[in-house]
């Protein structure tokens, strides 16, 4: 009788197991990893999306095979159209023999047409579906999508890895790229209402580039961001430690010298009073002399020299940073150094309380900038 | 129960009445009834003195040294007899001769009485040899014990680079010498008992006085003494009849042959058992974490003991689940592994005509075949067989397209992983138990191995060895212990037993600060 219920039992766990395992199973080979995924407008209020979906064999081929040139490319472009994500997923699923893999998305790329119409109700596939990778990157394409898929990089297999690697590897050194944005904080920022700036990716001469942004309000492309102002505003939103800052040699106004930060930190606080609001923005930099116009000048070895370049430098610095606030905050009212968010976690109860009216109490608001630059190097090496 | 047919004879001790009488021949036939088929049983009759008392040589050729038979016990009773009759003029009578050869003639170390028959015949199959004189109630049992043996030799199965060298051999009597040898404490008791309907082999259990708790002494006594089998061949044998549960995966004893590694467990509060016959000496109780314990951990600096340690403990790892793993991320979880990879799998099963657990299955089973030839075969040719199985096989398997070359790193890094276990015995376990893993894996993935190992611990948990918690010191957590497991702390420090033997004395060193001086 013993042995008999010990048999039932373990029959019943068995069964338990085999009836309830393997539906969900997927071999690896008969999965299409999707690398990048792109949406853009098509018309009628739809969108078209598109799959950049990895060819395993030709991708994964090494060095040696690869300059033997053997086989097509390395991934394949699958485009169809719908009133959203999931219908145009289906679609494509209907013309895939494999099963659509989100789980390796490098990219989400959203093209000029559909950023300018507005994403957040669009992408909410991509916040709910387990399946889409959360650190995917985010960028904005400035042109017609169909191109981006197109382009072949030169030193990578797919368009998507390509500019996720750019992002990866030169989003913190380079400064007029800015640091992504991936899909789980895409969510937060659309779920908050709050403005941002997506990377912008152009395409010159065939060539794919990560340069620029542009400013969402609302999810609507507001207007593209000029590179050279991308430091600024990650200096705001606590990114200091990269950039060059060119200020004018102080012995020859018409010669140009350029200071490389290579530390710092900065802060920023709300201040309240009453219905004023005033930001307090300090930020310390530390770095060297990278590169003089005039190598002839010799009094670079004096204290002189160097204080008056910080001296330059700072003013150089408020001055950037008034002219973006004054630009982006106050004239085209989009919150690109992300003030709601510092009002958010200063006080709650005041930007609940004035949600809506956000934008137009930042236009209205003064921002104080104290800088403090250091010249650590001057870099004489001759 | 054996039957017997009608035409074969009772076996002898159901016939030969175990009394010894004074008869010489009666008791001389009794060794015959037993011994007549025999070829190696000798019967050496002989007269004792001017009188000729008969006299008889009991003893089995090839177990006892003819050495001794000839220079210390024929010469003496034959030659010395007469010539000390004929020197001091007197006889010597049926009455006196046993107690005369017993205390003046025999000058043999060993000499014993024996008045019941079976006892002698035990003793004559043991190497000794009997004396039966006519005339006397009783048998003298002579140690005469000596046949070939092999050498002391390197332990194969456990070899130290900066260890000692000697390894157990299969005579108990030079097992015993080589503990005895390492530790001169008088308390380290040897107890020696049969075992063994027929084979009646000597078991001696081995162990501290004054440091073992006595109720492991008690049980490892208990258990041996309710073996009730034909015969013991090896310490697997006895392991099996004594462990604690039969139906778990898990060694719960731990064998060694390594005198070091007994003496190391005895002052520990272990419990040793050595098996004559076997070079394998059993250790109990066992503990999981003392499988992963190498003599070399405590010959080196203690940071090298360690991560040699952690090295193993990784090495279990990969030995269990790597396979089940590489399952569960190709067929349900892609998304954990990196891009690249990913990719490279999926280029690499590209046209396979078997699901992932298949192929890992049937490559699994193929390296256990070729483990299995190897080990069967001849040294050379075994490690041919490794050679031709992993490299030609293997590269075979690829290019025939039944298994993807990650696969088979995998598979190699399991095998070389279950290598890594200095007991052979837990290396079988884990080499089993990838196995379910590797179909619950392929049934419900990471979920599936996750239950898997659940399943595994809370086993683990319940099993005891010999009333020690099978998984101490981590379940239940020994914080003292804890210093000779995954990490090994350095010898100075080592200053209690461990806590799970309930030893009588718990310090084996006094503090750091006295030891340093």
């Amino acid at each position: 009788m013993k042995a008999y219920k010990a048999f039932t039992l373990v029959m019943v766990i068995c069964s338990c197991i085999l009836l309830s395992g393997c539906w969900d199973s997927i071999e690896i080979n008969k999965r299409a990893f999707v690398l990048g995924m792109g949406m853009d407008k098509a018309e009628e209020n739809n969108k078209y999306i598109t799959y950049e979906i990895a060819i395993p064999t030709q991708i994964s081929k090494g060095a040696q095979e690869e300059s033997n040139k053997i086989g097509g490319s390395s991934t394949r472009d699958f485009t169809k159209k719908g009133s959203n994500i999931v219908e145009a997923d289906v679609a494509i699923s209907e013309s895939i023999d494999k099963t659509v893999d989100l789980q390796h998305m490098q990219l989400f790329v959203i093209g000029k047409s559909v950023a300018q119409e507005g994403i957040t109700n669009n992408i909410d596939f991509l916040f709910r579906s387990p399946q889409v990778r959360r650190r995917a990157k985010v960028v904005y394409y400035a042109g017609n999508l169909a191109d981006f898929f197109k382009v072949e990089p030169k030193t990578t297999k797919s368009p998507s890895v390509f500019v996720s690697g750019i992002l990866d590897n030169n989003g913190r050194f380079i400064h007029s790229i800015p640091v992504s944005t991936e899909i789980s904080k895409l969510s937060e920022y659309i779920r908050e209402n709050y403005d941002f700036i997506l990377p912008k990716v152009n395409k010159v001469d065939d060539e794919l580039n990560v340069s620029g942004a542009g400013a969402f309000r609302d999810g609507k492309l507001v207007c593209d961001v000029e590179k050279e102002e991308i430091k600024e505003i990650e200096w705001v939103q606590g990114k200091v430690n990269i950039g060059n800052i060119e200020v004018s040699e102080p012995q020859n106004p018409e010669k140009k010298v350029v200071y490389g930060i290579s530390e710092g930190k900065s802060s920023l606080k709300p201040e309240f009073s009453g219905d004023k609001l005033t930001f307090n923005f300090k930020m310390t930099l530390e770095g060297d002399i990278d590169e003089e116009e005039d190598t002839n000048y010799l009094g670079v070895l004096k204290p002189e020299y160097s204080d008056s370049i910080e001296k330059l430098t700072e003013e150089k610095v408020r001055a950037d940073i008034m002219e973006v606030f004054n630009k982006y905050e106050k004239e085209k009212k989009v919150d690109v150094f992300m003030l709601k968010r510092k009002i958010k976690s200063y006080n709650i109860k005041y930007y609940e309380k004035n949600k809506n009216i956000l934008n137009d109490i930042i236009t209205e608001s003064d921002f104080n900038i104290d800088v403090v630059v250091k010249v650590r190097r001057v870099g004489l090496t001759r | 129960m054996r039957r017997f047919s009608k035409s074969m004879n009772p076996p002898p001790e159901q016939i030969v009445d175990i009394k010894l009488t004074k008869n010489y021949k009666e008791n001389l036939q009794k060794f015959k009834t037993y011994l007549n088929d025999s070829s190696d049983a000798v019967f050496r009759e002989f007269a004792l003195g001017v009188d000729e008392i008969k006299c008889a040589l009991v003893y089995i050729d090839g177990l006892a040294d003819k050495t001794i038979l000839n220079q210390f016990i024929l010469l003496p009773l034959m030659q010395g007899t007469v010539q000390i009759e004929n020197q001091n003029q007197t006889k010597t009578s049926k009455i006196s001769a046993f107690k005369n050869i017993k205390n003046h003639m025999l000058t043999v170390s060993e000499v014993k009485e024996a008045d019941l028959f079976d006892n002698t015949m035990f003793y004559v199959m043991s190497g000794e040899t009997a004396l039966i004189v006519d005339g006397c109630e009783k048998i003298l049992i002579i140690n005469t014990k000596g046949w070939q043996a092999r050498s002391i030799n390197e332990p194969k199965s456990e070899a130290a680079v900066r260890g000692s060298r000697e390894g157990f051999v299969e005579t108990l009597r030079t097992n015993t010498a080589l503990i005895r040898r390492r530790c001169k404490d008088p308390n380290l008791v040897l107890k020696v008992i049969q075992v063994g309907r027929r084979s009646k082999t000597d078991i001696a259990i081995t162990y501290i006085k004054g440091i073992v708790n006595p109720k492991i002494v008690e049980e490892v006594e208990k258990r041996l003494s309710r073996i009730d089998t034909d015969a013991i061949l090896g310490a697997g044998d006895v392991e099996q009849f004594i462990e604690d549960s039969v139906w778990s995966p898990f060694p719960q004893v731990q064998s060694t042959e390594r005198p070091d590694k007994v003496i190391a467990a005895m002052v520990e509060g272990r419990v040793g058992i050595l098996i004559d016959g076997t070079p394998f000496v059993l250790i109990v109780p066992a503990v999981l974490s003392q499988f992963m314990q190498a003599p070399e951990d405590y010959f080196e600096k203690w940071y090298i003991g360690t991560l040699l340690r952690l090295l193993r403990w990784t090495g279990a790892f990969l030995a269990i689940f790597a396979p089940a793993l590489y399952i569960a991320v190709t067929t349900f979880h892609t998304g954990m592994i990196p891009t690249q990879l990913a990719l490279a799998i999926a280029a690499s099963r590209e046209n396979l005509p078997f699901p992932a657990v298949i192929e890992a299955g049937l490559m699994e089973i193929t390296i256990e075949l070729l483990r299995e030839a190897g080990a069967r075969l001849p040294k050379p040719i075994g490690q041919t067989i490794g050679i031709v199985g992993g490299i030609i096989i293997g590269d075979a398997a690829v290019r025939a397209g039944i298994a993807s070359p990650i696969l088979i790193v995998v598979v190699s890094v399991t095998a070389i992983a279950s290598f890594v276990m200095p007991a052979y015995n837990i290396a079988i376990t884990f080499r089993i138990l990838r196995f379910p893993l590797m179909i619950l894996a392929a049934i419900l993935g990471i979920y599936g191995v996750m239950l898997g190992f659940i399943l595994m611990v809370v086993h683990i948990a319940k099993l005891k060895s010999f009333g020690v918690d099978y998984n101490a010191p981590f379940m239940p957590v020994l914080a003292s212990d804890l210093k000779d497991t995954i990490v090994r702390i350095p010898t100075r420090y080592m200053n209690k037993r461990p806590q799970s033997m309930k030893s009588l004395d718990r310090f084996r060193q006094p503090k750091e600060d006295n030891n340093n001086q």
